[in-house]
């Protein structure tokens, strides 16, 4: 019974840390997918000139984003509603740990997308990625220190409390 | 009426959509355009009286109202917005009003859009049906003449959907005809394959080349252009349904392309409309070998 409490101790600091740096990985991963998806709508706009919100919706139904759940939100619910607007609301519904200037640099899209010609849109699009890329710059460093340190940390407490309870 | 004023009103922000929902009835039923104009109050035309609306639009409510209308998609709109208007949901129009860029003695875009006139567009149903009932089997290569809003177009649409059960293509060079809205025909033209804002050399080429057409429609002919498309299309053996300014026969038949392009036997029969007071109403049907 003993055993099997202090296990249980044990077991809680060692996840926490895992958690952590699963998490701290994921925003870098959600980074990575972000910029991707800018590429896209490069893409889209120059070379097919879809509409703003098909564009969208025909991106929610890629496997490659499905980290991106507020595409999801978006697609169920932009009908009738102006872009930006659902835009935003479907990035403030989007439960995730990245950090608010990055949600905050997202949310900026809304007033990019659709305003202008495809020349406007795709040069203001260009320095979203730009600065997306210096997002992950930092989230691939907050990950190697952190990341690392949470999962040793977690995993040492973790074997400290068994021996000490144990 | 008041459906179209509906639908078109359904492409605005929310905020003046709500305050455009406030018009009265005999106003909404015979509306035909709605101006906004930055600094100024809404008005809409009916009956050819002008009602105000108690609203003033600034400058970011008449940006809002040009993304709206371009579903904000602006990107998609280019073209559309090179040549001053854009099709709405419903068929309608949104001609838009602002300055110019010009690049190369080029136009490529209107920015800082000032004002916007939205036209609400109405389908007249069975105007050409007189026609196709006379033509019967024969129905083909006809030249529709009339001084500007005496219907041509109209009936255009109307040929074009009475012969839903023929191949036919719509050369659309001012998306007047079947007005594509992101790829939908907003007017009924039948099953004719739409080919919008081709100019209409190009149009009736690629038609030819790819649609395989009984009959190509297309609007407005007049120039060194057009007689060379239409060439292509006797070439062909593709019927022709086109129409072209002309306030009577006589003037009509004193334009030189005009006279060039019936030598070319395109078209066996010019239909003559009444005008801007009798919308659609048939003047006169001649036969082309008559008057050549």
């Amino acid at each position: 019974m003993k055993i099997l409490g202090t296990s249980f101790l044990a077991i809680c600091p060692i996840l926490f840390g895992l958690l952590k740096s699963k998490n701290l990985k994921q925003n870098q991963i959600k980074i990575e997918k972000i910029i991707e998806l800018i590429n896209r709508i490069i893409t889209e706009i120059r070379f097919t000139k879809t509409n703003t919100y098909k564009i969208f919706k025909n991106l929610s139904l890629e496997e490659n984003f499905s980290c991106l759940e507020f595409l999801q939100y978006f697609k169920k619910n932009c009908r009738l509603k102006p872009f930006p607007i659902a835009f935003e609301e479907s990035i403030n519904n989007w439960e995730c740990s990245l950090k608010k200037d990055d949600l905050n640099k997202l949310k900026a899209l809304a007033n990019i997308l659709g305003s202008t010609d495809s020349e406007g849109q795709i040069l203001a699009l260009k320095q979203a990625k730009k600065r997306f890329e210096e997002s992950l710059k930092s989230a691939k460093k907050i990950y190697d220190s952190k990341g690392k340190i949470s999962r040793s940390l977690g995993i040492l407490l973790g074997i400290a409390i068994f021996v000490i309870f144990i | 009426m008041e459906v179209e004023f509906e639908s078109i009103i359904k492409n605005l922000p929310e905020q003046i959509y709500n305050i455009l929902k406030l018009t009265p009835k005999y106003v909404k039923q015979n509306a035909r355009e709605i101006k906004l104009r930055i600094g100024k109050k809404i008005n809409i035309n009916h009956n050819n009286e002008i009602f105000y609306l108690n609203k003033i639009l600034t400058t970011e409510e008449i940006e809002e109202i040009f993304k709206a209308i371009c579903n904000y998609s602006v990107h998609s709109h280019t073209e559309e917005i090179k040549k001053g208007f854009i099709t709405l949901k419903g068929g309608h129009r949104a001609g838009i009003c602002g300055t110019a860029v010009y690049e190369n003695n080029k136009l490529v875009t209107i920015k800082n859009i000032s004002s916007i006139n939205l036209r609400i567009a109405r389908q007249v149903f069975g105007v050409a049906t007189p026609i196709i009932t006379d033509f019967k089997e024969n129905f083909e290569k006809l030249l529709i003449v009339g001084p500007p809003a005496s219907g041509k177009t109209t009936m255009l649409k109307d040929i074009a959907k009475n012969l839903e059960n023929r191949a036919v293509s719509i050369i659309d060079s001012r998306g007047e005809i079947a007005a594509l809205h992101e790829g939908v025909p907003q007017n009924d033209v039948g099953n004719a394959d739409v080919f919008s804002f081709f100019n209409r050399k190009d149009g009736i080429i690629f038609a030819i080349r790819t649609m395989n057409p009984e009959f190509i429609i297309c609007d407005e002919i007049s120039d060194e252009e057009d007689f060379n498309a239409i060439k292509t299309c006797v070439g062909a053996g593709v019927k022709l349904i086109a129409t072209a300014h002309g306030d009577n026969l006589k003037e009509f038949l004193k334009r030189k392309m005009i006279r060039k392009i019936l030598k070319t036997s395109a078209f066996s029969k010019i239909l003559m409309l009444q005008g801007k007071n009798s919308p659609c109403k048939i003047n006169s049907i001649v036969k082309v070998g008559d008057l050549i």
